[in-house]
């Protein structure tokens, strides 16, 4: 039964410290953003403020549930964990370090190791889009629904541009699998061969997860929060959770993908890797905390006319380069 | 039996997804039950060990495709949960004796004891496991069965055509 053990213990160990880290994302925002607004942020609540997201959390719990009279009551309280499970499953497939030997057993610090892995990636995100467009629905009312057609018409177009825009490394590598893609960096990271494919990746990932300047589905200033407007107490902060879990998923897979992944000198390989998802969230933050939004056309425009076919021409100039390297 | 229970499981999402699609009486939760029984397909195509395929079920179909028909359903603000009433009176009679008969067919082959099994190819289960199904499905479209292939490709490009073409008339 070592397996079953193993199995259990790493999706606790990984799953308590996604939701953890994605807790302790919100501190770190607040921070960061107090920090270009020359301001202090929250540093009441423990030693420099670290304790403010558990007394966000338990604040979130003791709060009234309040549900619009006209709502899908089924619908609503499903739809905040649609979207979490998604955001949760999607990191099983992505290594956080090498194996490593525990007593007797080598374990492979993946919860998963699929061998389609990016795609499973894909179609849990592609799920994720349910729990935003359905929250938007059942909430009947006017804001969310703007904002759940936006979110949803957003995803669909830049998911295109995401999945093109990691196809060269794929090729280069010869693997779906996010563990071989990891050993074909050991000379030196993928984003000097695929540079291009880096920066559309980052941008596409920025609209992904409604991010500045891509957060039309949730604009305050003309939505009054998108999708989740209608949402209080522990329902809203799962939306909240859910979206600081696709972040760190999607900046684990930016580093997987181009960075190595827990690749790097002198350090533990999993330290390794959570500075590299912590050095994209940062960059995350730094770009909220100073850059406008887009508009909605403009935003839909630079989708479809600028990213997918530089996507394109990034996988044709990659197929030719093997080619020829090949030949 | 992990194998078997995983067939199961799908197996029976699969079908109560179905049995919602054509019961229930609210749009919005027929679409629903639409997406299970793709993601409990998806479940069969991974028993299968078609790990490809089951995913590409899920970005194709549960992911993109029934969006755009959640989107129409959202629109269209189908809200009220009515019965339409069936145009023929026969129409129930009918549907149910093809249904049982399609089922007295299966169960027929299921009884009968005799499994059919194809001609073996040159990709059998095992070598397809062996070297993983995206590579052996990417090799065969692009060699086998190209012309196909490329068939598709200007049929679904055509689609496209077609639905740039109808949206413009609209909008002039």
């Amino acid at each position: 039964m070592a397996w079953l053990a193993i199995i259990i213990i790493k999706v606790v160990v990984a799953f308590g410290a996604l939701l953890l880290i994605a807790a302790y994302m919100s501190w770190m925002e607040r921070r960061v953003f107090a920090l270009v607004q020359v301001r202090y942020g929250p540093n009441r609540v423990g030693p420099a403020g670290l304790l403010q997201p558990i007394a966000d959390g338990i604040k979130l719990m003791f709060k009234e549930t309040v549900v619009p009279s006209q709502a899908d009551k089924f619908v609503f309280f499903i739809a905040p964990a649609l979207t979490l499970i998604p955001a949760l499953a999607a990191f099983a497939v992505v290594p956080f370090g090498d194996a490593v030997t525990l007593f007797g057993h080598k374990i492979d610090l993946v919860v998963a190791d699929v061998n389609v892995g990016i795609l499973y990636i894909f179609a849990l995100s592609g799920i994720g889009i349910y729990g935003v467009v359905l929250g938007a629905w059942a909430s009947n009312s006017k804001y969310p629904l703007m904002g759940g057609l936006r979110a949803s018409a957003q995803l669909i177009s830049y998911e295109l541009s995401l999945g093109m825009s990691l196809l060269g490394v794929v090729m280069i590598s010869g693997s779906l699998s996010l563990k071989d893609i990891i050993a074909g960096q050991v000379d030196y990271p993928f984003i000097f061969l695929q540079p291009l494919g880096f920066i559309l990746f980052v941008v596409c990932m920025l609209a992904e997860t409604n991010r500045t300047p891509f957060d039309l589905p949730e604009a305050e200033s003309e939505l009054t929060g998108g999708f989740h407007t209608e949402y209080s107490s522990m329902n809203f902060a799962v939306y909240f959770l859910a979206e600081y879990c696709n972040m760190i998923t999607l900046s684990a897979v930016a580093a997987t993908f181009f960075l190595g992944g827990w690749r790097g000198p002198f350090l533990p390989p999993v330290l390794w890797f959570l500075i590299k998802i912590i050095a994209f969230m940062f960059f995350f933050m730094w770009l909220r905390a100073s850059s406008p939004r887009l508009r909605y056309d403009q935003l839909m425009a630079f989708g479809w006319k600028v990213l997918l076919p530089l996507a394109i021409l990034n996988v044709v100039v990659t197929a030719v380069f093997i080619y020829l390297m090949d030949s | 039996m992990p194998g078997l229970f995983l067939f199961y499981l799908t197996a029976a999402v699969t079908i109560a997804g179905a049995m919602g699609v054509v019961s229930h009486p609210n749009t919005l939760y027929c679409v629903l039950s639409l997406i299970a029984a793709f993601i409990g397909l998806a479940g069969l195509y991974l028993s299968l060990s078609a790990e490809f395929i089951a995913i590409v079920q899920v970005v194709i179909y549960a992911g993109a495709i029934m969006v755009l028909f959640l989107f129409v359903v959202m629109l269209l603000d189908l809200r009220r949960e009515e019965w339409i009433p069936l145009r023929l009176p026969i129409q129930k009679f009918t549907g149910a004796l093809i249904g049982v008969g399609l089922f007295a067919v299966i169960l027929k082959v299921i009884f009968s004891g005799s499994v059919l099994t194809g001609a073996k190819g040159e990709f059998p289960a095992e070598r397809v496991s062996e070297i993983g199904n995206t590579q052996v499905l990417g090799k065969i479209l692009l060699t086998d069965y190209l012309l196909p292939f490329q068939a598709m490709g200007v049929l679904l490009f055509v689609g496209i055509i077609g639905a740039v073409v109808l949206a413009r008339r609209r909008a002039d």
